[in-house]
């Protein structure tokens, strides 16, 4: 990994269309502006990992499961519908 | 895939053995789902009759599949803001071409279905080309119980089927 220091006002290119700003340095916070082209998707890491996490957690859905899933959801309709004509 | 000349192709797939699809019914989604890099082409199947799921089928990887559902019916509520740049390559002449589906997770027991809101698909739905975004500062997260409103009408209907309880 290449490691470069910088200071605060300082910025890094990364080929010919993406630049990085340090724009401010406080404590162990440090503020960073991206300047990317619109197809690059920039995000936190975490968020970005935990939706990553989420899309393998979901393809592990067999039709079984979801064959429980919608009798579970066609009884609670009912009961929901049942709810609502009374009141 | 072994392709005919009417723009039909059969797809192995491993829940649903061998699909016949029909390629102008594809979606291509911009760089496919995330964790996903290699299927970029998907194709919505419908699950079952009253059913409001649905299957994201991959066209590049049988196994890949995700459950998706149209957000509103379970989160009426659900609004969400897409960036400009969020919109390259998808030909956003207006934004009534645009659907968004959720895709859902299971995790056990079936009461604990859930619904990824801070990470939709948005369909350009014109030109059946999408992508996955992530949503920033919206308050949405990537596990919402499917199932939650319903449980506490469950609980209402219980009580007035109690009368005695409450005492009308």
């Amino acid at each position: 990994m290449l490691v470069l220091t910088r200071k605060s006002g300082e910025s890094i290119t990364i080929g010919d269309d993406i630049r990085i700003f340090i724009q401010e340095v406080r404590g162990n916070q440090v503020k960073i502006g991206i300047k990317a082209p619109p197809h690059v998707a920039v995000h936190r890491e975490e968020i970005y990992l935990r939706i990553q996490e989420e899309n393998k957690q979901a393809v592990r859905a067999t039709q079984d499961m979801m064959q429980s899933a919608l009798a579970q959801f066609k009884k609670k309709r009912s009961v929901k519908k049942a709810t609502e004509d009374h009141g | 895939m072994v392709e005919n000349n009417e723009e039909k192709v059969a797809v192995p797939t491993s829940r649903f053995g061998e699909i016949v699809v029909d390629l102008s019914k594809k979606i291509d989604i911009i760089g496919g789902l995330l964790g996903f890099p290699d299927s970029t082409r998907y194709i919505v199947l419908d699950h079952e009759q009253d059913s409001p799921f649905k299957w994201l089928q991959s066209l590049d990887e049988g196994e890949v599949a995700f459950v998706i559902c149209d957000p509103l019916s379970f989160f009426p509520e659900y609004r969400i803001q897409v960036r400009k740049d969020e919109l390259t390559n998808m030909k956003a002449d207006s934004v009534e071409d645009f659907v968004i589906f959720v895709i859902l997770s299971l995790h056990g027991d079936v009461n604990d279905m859930t619904a990824n809101l801070q990470g939709p698909i948005i369909v350009n739905a014109k030109y059946r080309v999408g992508r996955q975004i992530v949503l920033k500062d919206s308050g949405y997260q990537t596990r919402h119980k499917l199932f939650e409103d319903i449980t506490q009408d469950i609980e209402q209907a219980q009580d007035e089927e109690n009368p005695g309880v409450s005492g009308k």
